[in-house]
């Protein structure tokens, strides 16, 4: 039950909201569609489940052209992002529709409908809300109703747009495992749009990042962390401080800093180059065996985690310190290292860079590279 | 808003009015309301039983009272179900599909709403007259249009054809098209998304917009009277027979059956609120 996009773009009118789409999803898996808002994920999901047609490309469902099929015979389960319940029926008739409407001879009878829909409930653990209606559940039961309603009809393909969009951060964490214990019970091909990034790497096994009707990128969670493949997905994917430099001399210099590279890159030698460093790759020292000296603007506990922030402060010979996009450098520290260092606001404190990636131009990719501890 | 003693009772901004003026203004909006809807329909009521309750009978049954109201309720039997029908398609194609034209036809189901009923019914005798378009050619073939029932149905198609898709099409787009093609996406023909998603969802506003077809229908004087003829026993509607006894100084027997079409209103009047309330409280079920 695989998916493949075939070099798909949709315009309206001179704005291209998809730009030469390509994708695969192969039989069973969950994946996750993230960008930022108006990037083209839900016109990617409605021209996959037939609602909108493409100016060109092609979908095929399981090996099968399906660009010009009608919306019935893709067998694609949709949940909308606004649920798009059937208010004026109950529960179990919102359930019930798909099966009612089958044609006579697919039809299953009463009793079995019944059957199925009570299953479905059990599933989504909301079986006692069945003579309820829609207006009168909370968002949370409303995303399982539609999901559930969505699977009745046993689809081969389940698209989610923006399933945990409208709801706050508990019931999202309870329906993420929960999404993510159903995906693993029912195999479902599927693909959930989202642009909560945490969520996307939380529950699928691979990620597809678009910006601008482009996709920018796709992999695993842990790929497309580790290893993206351009300033987009690197700014986009988890936080991230860019410093803008050139490579010269075996090292990286951002204004009157250095930060010596690997052997391997002495020959290197980039004009202008930013240099993406996550706030996890730096760690804080006293004392001198520092790549950098800046001083602690602000210290904000996030649970088992804190997050610094520091400026750069004038190194011996007076120059200004590296260049950041945002003036200030972001640095994350598990609650122990915060402990054990006793640190606080304006202290003065040594950096070690651990870890560097960036990108040549556009988006060629670029293996990480590890800062070799000084001498 | 300052938080006044009655502030739990008005949920509405309120502007600091001294209870003074405010007794004045109800005051002077229920005289308005008594003078221009109460006393006409009060008056109606006394002229039709001034001579008792036996000349009042015999107006309602008299032959060409009854053939009137005949008339009237074929007209509004033919009329109603095709501006229902006309209403909900036309609302369909404008708050479901982008097309050429479709402003077009949005100001163009309002133009009966902005020509004056009688200028309506002069461009049918422009069209369908003997000196018109067709030059007579149906009436000479035996069909008359003019001075005739199916001229009295143009043109009572005519003055009522937005009542209903006008009702519609905001409410149309105010619901947007996601449940309809959740529908499509279960498997469902459109056929049977209309009848079990879209009709059930606009059910309300139809029946109020067919409620308000109905009396407009059934009230209608200035393009039916152009096209009519007053022909007595043959063309007369309701409003056009209380005109003429009126203009034979039958008084009595002109509020007489005047009471019948104030009954209508005060039936439609009741219907339209009973349906306003409860779509009102679908609304707000759909809204929470
Ligand atoms: N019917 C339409 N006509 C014109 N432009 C449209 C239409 N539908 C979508 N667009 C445009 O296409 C772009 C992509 O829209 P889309 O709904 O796919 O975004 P999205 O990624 O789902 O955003 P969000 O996260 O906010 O839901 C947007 O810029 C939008 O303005
Ligand atoms: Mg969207």
């Amino acid at each position: 039950m695989s998916i493949h996009v075939n070099q798909l773009t949709k315009r309206y009118g001179n704005f291209t909201a998809l730009d030469d789409i390509s994708l695969s999803i192969d039989d069973g898996e969950l994946v996750a569609l993230l960008g930022p808002s108006g990037c083209g994920k839900t016109t990617l999901l409605r021209s996959i489940a037939g609602m909108e047609f493409a100016d060109s490309g092609s979908i095929l469902l399981e090996g099968r052209d399906m660009t010009f099929e009608p919306i019935r015979h893709r067998q694609v389960g949709f949940v909308f992002q606004h649920y798009a319940l059937f208010n004026h029926m109950s529960v179990f008739e919102n359930v019930a529709y798909g099966l009612r409407v089958k044609p006579r001879a697919q039809r299953p009878p009463e009793a079995e409908i019944r059957r199925r829909v009570h299953e479905l409930l059990d599933l989504v653990q909301l079986d006692w809300l069945a003579r309820r209606f829609p207006p009168q559940l909370s968002g949370g039961q409303r995303q399982r109703i539609a999901l559930a309603r969505a699977l009745a009809v046993e689809p081969r393909y389940l698209l989610l747009d923006e399933p945990f969009g409208a709801l706050d951060a508990n019931v999202r964490k309870e329906l993420r495992g929960w999404l993510r214990r159903l995906h693993e019970e029912l195999h479902v091909t599927s693909l959930f749009v989202t642009h909560d990034q945490e969520e996307a790497m939380e529950v699928a096994s691979r990620i597809v990042v678009m910006n601008h009707g482009r996709i920018e990128q796709l992999g695993t969670p842990a790929k497309i962390y580790d290893t993206p493949r351009t300033p987009f997905v690197s700014t986009f994917i988890g936080n991230v401080n860019v410093f803008r430099g050139c490579v010269r001399n075996g090292a990286f210099h951002s204004g009157s800093w250095r930060l010596p590279l690997p052997r391997t890159l002495d020959t290197l030698h980039l004009a202008e180059q930013n240099a993406y460093i996550r706030p996890h790759d730096i760690e804080i020292l006293r004392g001198p065996a520092a790549d950098w000296q800046v001083s602690i603007r602000h210290v904000q506990p996030m649970g088992s985690r804190y997050h610094l922030e520091a400026v750069p402060v004038a190194d011996a010979s007076g120059g200004p310190g590296p260049e950041t996009e945002s003036g200030r450098i972001t640095i994350e520290l598990t609650r122990q290292a915060f402990k054990a260092l006793a640190l606080d606001v304006g202290h003065r404190v040594g950096l070690r860079i651990h870890h560097v990636h960036w990108f040549h131009g556009a988006a060629t990719p670029q293996q990480p590279i590890d800062i070799p501890a000084p001498a | 808003m300052n938080s006044t003693p009655h502030r739990h009772i008005v949920a509405r901004p309120q502007a600091d009015e001294t209870p003074l003026v405010r007794y004045l203004l109800s005051s002077l909006a229920m005289a308005i309301i008594g003078l221009f809807l109460i006393l006409p329909l009060v008056a109606v009521l006394v002229e039709a039983f001034r001579d008792g309750w036996q000349t009042y009978m015999t107006a309602i049954t008299d032959r060409y009272t009854r053939h009137a109201i005949g008339l009237t309720l074929f007209a509004a039997l033919v009329c109603v179900p095709l501006n229902t029908l006309f209403g909900v398609a036309a609302a369909w194609c404008i708050a479901r599909f982008e097309f050429p034209g479709r402003s077009l036809l949005t100001t163009l189901i309002d133009l009966p709403f902005s020509v004056s009923p009688v200028i309506a019914g002069l461009v049918f005798i422009l069209i369908f007259g003997a000196q018109g378009w067709f030059d007579g050619w149906f009436a000479a073939n035996g069909f008359p249009i003019l001075f005739a029932l199916p001229g009295i149905v143009l043109a009572t198609m005519f003055v009522t054809l937005p009542f209903v898709a006008r009702e519609l099409i905001p409410l149309m787009q105010q619901q947007g098209a996601e449940q309809e093609e959740a529908a499509i996406m279960l498997g469902a023909s459109p056929w049977r998304m209309l009848w079990t998603i879209t009709l059930p969802r606009i059910k309300w506003g139809l029946l109020y917009g067919v409620i308000l077809c109905n009396a407009r229908a059934m009230g209608e004087f200035g393009a039916v009277s152009v096209v009519s003829g007053h022909i007595r026993g043959s063309t007369n509607t309701l409003p056009l027979h209380v005109e003429i006894l009126y203009n034979e100084y039958q008084f009595s027997a002109a509020f007489a059956v005047a009471t019948l079409l104030a009954g209508l209103a005060i039936v439609t009047l009741i219907a339209k609120s009973i349906v306003e309330w409860r779509q009102q409280r679908q609304w707000e079920s759909a809204s929470s």
